[in-house]
């Protein structure tokens, strides 16, 4: 049995937002059973916009899991954003992973918003000034803290799926300037998952990049930031029977019939 | 370097970190170029309101200098589906 995800990130709620997806999110549930959002959910981290978004996800009729992006970190009411989420049923997946059931198969998430640092062959080291070792660490800790969250899931879950924010690999951002590259995300993300192993990533924060990547270990990467999809959401069907991934509807795609 | 200076090496940078820090834009992914003596920003942004507060930034910025908005306001669709083996 397969199990359908619908997914986006990079959807950058604000005060002027209402109305504008919630058409779309209503019919998640007949084309997908969980829906994951990959950060930079509000314009700039304001709990109104928080609010605002919490009000449009109430038409969805899936389970919501969601990690923040740094723009939901801007306002320094990041707590508060989180609050408004989980009151409106988002689980956040931030640091840690979960398991839901969809008909007969487990779904593990395991989710962390990851930072930057860059990609092998020209990333950041933990060297020099205790402000550069910080912004190291950081990325490492949440990587490890990735890691560790998949591994959970190892022997509780039939599918895993790792949400992040940032970048776990250079393929899907590219289109962006390579100047920035170490601020849209870290290597470091990446090979923790392929350590651990996961069905898929996905991912936002990269407006430029473009959707589809694999890590270094060949698992399928989704930069689903809604700037490149130009979708209100795209649908990801996890069958461990296919071998091979290839789009296989446009458009406003029918669920398929037996899915459920 | 006086601001508003078309010739300021730094004007490209002045204003993606305004459009950026401005609560009224918070939009980090506008693309700024400064050349010809125009300051030409581009990319996509949520709403009319969004593109208008950015150009109102950038006037700020310019001052007398030439913008050229092309920031579009971000047009999306229905769903597409991908099978993942």
């Amino acid at each position: 049995m397969s199990v359908r995800v619908a997914a986006v990130a990079d959807i950058h709620f604000g005060r002027d937002s209402r109305g504008t997806l919630a058409p779309y999110w209503g019919r998640i549930h007949e084309q997908a059973d969980l829906f994951l959002l990959g950060g930079d959910l509000t314009r700039v981290g304001d709990p109104a916009e928080a609010q605002v978004l919490a009000e449009e996800l109430a038409v969805v009729r899936v389970p919501i899991f969601a990690v923040l992006g740094n723009h939901d970190y801007h306002s320094d009411q990041s707590a508060r954003v989180v609050d408004i989420l989980r009151d409106a049923r988002v689980q956040m997946v931030e640091g840690t992973s979960t398991v839901i059931k969809v008909g007969n198969q487990r779904v593990g998430i395991a989710g962390t918003k990851g930072f930057g640092g860059g990609f092998v062959g020209a990333c950041a080291t933990a060297f020099g000034e205790p402000e550069t070792k910080a912004y190291v660490h950081y990325t490492m800790a949440l990587a490890a803290r990735l890691e560790e969250s998949l591994r959970e899931l190892e022997t509780t879950s039939d599918y895993r799926i790792a949400l992040l924010h940032y970048a776990p690999i250079d393929g899907t951002i590219e289109g962006e300037k390579r100047q920035i590259y170490p601020f849209l995300g870290s290597y470091l993300l990446a090979e923790s998952i392929d350590r651990v192993g996961a069905d898929i990533v996905f991912h936002g924060h990269a407006h430029l990049g473009r959707e589809k990547g694999v890590t270094p270990g060949g698992i399928p990467v989704r930069n689903v930031a809604q700037p490149v999809l130009r979708h209100a959401y795209n649908v990801y069907c996890l069958d461990h029977a296919r071998t091979a991934a290839s789009v296989h509807a446009p458009e406003n795609a029918a669920p398929e019939a037996g899915r459920r | 370097m006086l601001p508003h200076d078309a010739a300021d090496p730094y004007l490209q940078e002045k204003l993606r970190k305004a459009l950026a820090e401005d609560a009224r834009v918070g939009e980090t992914n506008i693309r700024v170029a400064h050349a010809g003596g125009c300051l030409w920003i581009s990319g996509f942004v949520g709403s009319e309101e969004r593109r208008v507060a950015a150009h109102l930034v950038a006037r700020e910025i310019a001052g007398d200098i030439e913008i050229r908005n092309d920031i579009e306001v971000l047009q999306v669709s229905g769903p597409t589906t991908e099978s993942i083996g």
